[in-house]
């Protein structure tokens, strides 16, 4: 991911959205480093942005990110999870829906690195398939809640 | 058929499998992963949304950057 950040930011804007954790140490399927480290799902904005703010750290990123709503209503709008790539067009049309992961995100990240390579060597964006579907009615994703800051940990 | 027969015939089938096998992963990649989980489709507007920065500086909005820039969008978290 960083690499192709690296390689294309100047024609591409790029956001990685932080979102719920996939397996989390008090999930159903925890993996192992996340009992290291000591991640559990979040309870509240903070602890994702400390969350997000380790990964960061230690996968040395600098990609812009971004820290979905409590609610997920970004990740839930766009099916996300766990994880999954999408190039939006400059229309705002999807170029790259690929299947989400484990399975879909390394063929989603080809994809994606071979729609900005034509970008970038054309200076054109690739034209859509022809089964490609039809724009549709656009959707405007609003927070459930109107706190960004919404603590699950309330519901409790 | 003698041995010399049968292992000249095991080489070429391996060739010709594994150049089969090549030419699919090649393929593959080529195509867009169309397994169909409800999920939004190309083609459609991809849904606009306002979110914060990690670091609590920016407010993104999607919609904004509509005619300027293409947007690549990463979703994931730590584990």
């Amino acid at each position: 991911m960083e690499d192709m950040y690296q390689q294309y930011k100047d024609i591409v804007d790029f956001r990685l959205i932080y979102i719920k954790e996939a397996h989390a140490s008090d999930s159903r399927r925890p993996v192992k480093y996340a009992k290291e480290k000591g991640i559990t799902e979040h309870d509240d904005y903070k602890e994702r942005c400390v969350t997000a703010e380790l990964f960061f750290q230690e996968q040395s990123l600098t990609i812009p990110c971004l820290v979905d709503h409590m609610d997920d209503s970004v990740n839930d709008a766009f099916k996300a999870w766990p994880d999954r790539v999408f190039v939006v067009r400059k229309d705002g049309r999807l170029a790259v829906a690929a299947s989400r992961g484990p399975w879909g995100f390394e063929p989603a990240l080809l994809e994606a690195k071979d729609w900005l390579q034509h970008y970038k060597k054309t200076g054109k964006e690739p034209e859509l398939p022809g089964d490609a579907a039809d724009a549709g009615k656009e959707q405007r994703i609003k927070p459930k809640s109107n706190k960004e800051t919404s603590d699950k940990s309330k519901d409790k | 058929m003698n041995v010399k027969s049968s292992l000249v015939a095991c080489l070429i089938g391996t060739l010709i499998v594994s150049s089969l096998v090549a030419q699919n992963r090649q393929q593959r990649r080529g195509q867009r992963n169309v397994r169909d989980d409800g999920g939004l489709k190309v083609g459609q507007l991809a849904p606009t949304f306002e979110l914060k920065s990690l670091d609590g500086k920016e407010s993104f909005d999607l919609k904004s950057l509509r005619g300027n820039k293409p947007v690549l969008l990463f979703f994931g978290s730590y584990t």
